[in-house]
């Protein structure tokens, strides 16, 4: 190969690469003096500018609109989406929990007098005895035993269930409730079987603690100051 | 300080824009929806479909917006988006067997001609000068391969550096330049009569 060969490859090499018109000087000069470089810029040139010069479409004037109602669409499309996949699961679980809640409500603590008590109830442990206090906190029934509170005076004893001297708790199973008398009023100690019991307020889900209304005072004036 | 967004770069338009900024976004349709609908226009042959299209990738420049990585330029990166939507539509096209019109009309030597319909305006010499020549053009391009033509289109047409062609059609410098010079002689030999 020849050097004007490969001075031809590398004109020509550099013209196909040119973005503008115009050309480094060297290379403007091979070309006046080579034919075949000459032809070869001329019909790219000239193709290039056909094309470049060509009609240029330009954009609607609504562009703008239309693509913000598009976009508008393709967020709204999301939203629907995101929206639907997650809410027949929500409603489910809202259901459930609802339902579940009601029905764990009934069963535990039944309307007082209703006779439609189960023997899933009848399962509950027995009354403690009044008789020991002491031996009474420990035997607490199982469903409030974690309800232990710090009494007033610092002993820790299941909230709701105190016996008549305010000392010690009196549990009481649900068979004991739905046998005991309609007429008794719900949060007065009872005396049921030679034991005194005390049903729960009908108001109140769970247990509730009951401190005698007197026992502040009654504690103040009979128990001896700790200090 | 309240910067103009005409003063800022693309890649922070397109941070201003990842931050919900929507003047930023604003722009940059600005600043690119004629260069990219006048090249999807190229590479289709089709208005509407070109205008359509152009939307569709400021849409996704939108959306995908979280996405962007910084490593090429934007513009790189906003014509990938338009010529993988625009190779897409002819693929879809070539699937669908488009039948073009006039391949129904045939002269008198059965070769297939284009119809053109009357136009009720006052045509000029020049007019009909330039649309026959805008005309050949956009034919000659449209029969190019696909192939050819995207990076014929981007480098002759949108005036973009070998560099950025090679970036956004994920090929080599050398791949590129071989289509564009494959195409430039397809080109040249349809278009003898106006070069």
């Amino acid at each position: 190969m020849s050097t004007k060969d490969r001075d031809c490859i590398r004109v020509q090499s550099i013209v196909d690469e040119m973005l503008a018109d115009d050309m480094p000087l060297f290379v403007a000069k091979h070309i006046t003096s080579c034919s075949n470089c000459s032809q070869y810029t001329n019909k790219l040139n000239g193709l290039r500018r056909l094309l470049r010069d060509s009609h240029r479409v330009t954009v609607p004037d609504d562009f703008d609109v239309r693509l913000r109602m598009r976009l508008q669409d393709r967020s709204e499309q999301r939203r629907t989406f995101w929206a639907f996949v997650p809410t027949p699961a929500l409603a489910a679980l809202a259901i459930f929990v609802v339902t579940f809640s009601i029905v764990y409500a009934l069963f535990r603590h039944p309307a007082p007098g209703s006779g439609t008590q189960t023997t899933a109830e009848s399962t509950s442990a027995p009354i403690a005895k009044n008789d020991n206090p002491a031996a009474a906190n420990t035997q607490a029934d199982p469903i409030v035993a974690s309800d232990v509170a710090s009494d007033i005076d610092g002993q820790a004893v299941p909230v709701g269930r105190r016996n008549s001297a305010g000392a010690g708790i009196k549990s009481i199973s649900r068979l004991d409730r739905s046998t005991a008398s309609t007429t008794d009023i719900p949060g007065v100690p009872i005396l049921l079987n030679g034991e005194q019991v005390m049903r729960y307020p009908q108001v109140v889900f769970g247990a509730r603690r009951v401190v005698p209304r007197s026992s502040s005072a009654s504690r103040l004036q009979t128990e001896p100051s700790t200090f | 300080m309240v910067t103009k967004v005409e003063a800022l770069s693309d890649h922070e338009l397109l941070l201003a824009t990842r931050d919900g900024d929507e003047t930023a976004f604003q722009e940059l349709v600005r600043r690119y929806r004629n260069p990219i609908t006048n090249f999807v226009y190229r590479m289709l042959d089709d208005y509407d479909k070109a205008v359509d299209l152009a939307q569709e990738t400021f849409v996704r420049v939108y959306t995908s917006a979280d996405r962007y990585r910084a490593d090429f330029s934007f513009s790189t990166y906003i014509y990938r988006i338009a010529s993988n939507l625009a190779i897409t539509e002819l693929r879809q096209r070539k699937r669908r067997r488009l039948v073009p019109l006039f391949s129904f009309f045939t002269n008198d030597d059965g070769e297939q001609v284009e119809i053109d319909f009357p136009d009720g305006k006052p045509l000029q010499d020049t007019t009909m000068i330039d649309d026959e020549r805008r005309r050949a053009v956009q034919r000659a391009i449209t029969s190019l391969p696909e192939k050819y033509r995207v990076a014929l289109v981007l480098r002759d047409v949108e005036g973009l550096s070998y560099e950025r062609i090679t970036e956004i059609l994920s090929l080599s410098e050398g791949t590129v330049k071989s289509r564009i010079n494959r195409a430039r002689n397809l080109l040249k030999d349809k278009l003898s009569a106006y070069v």
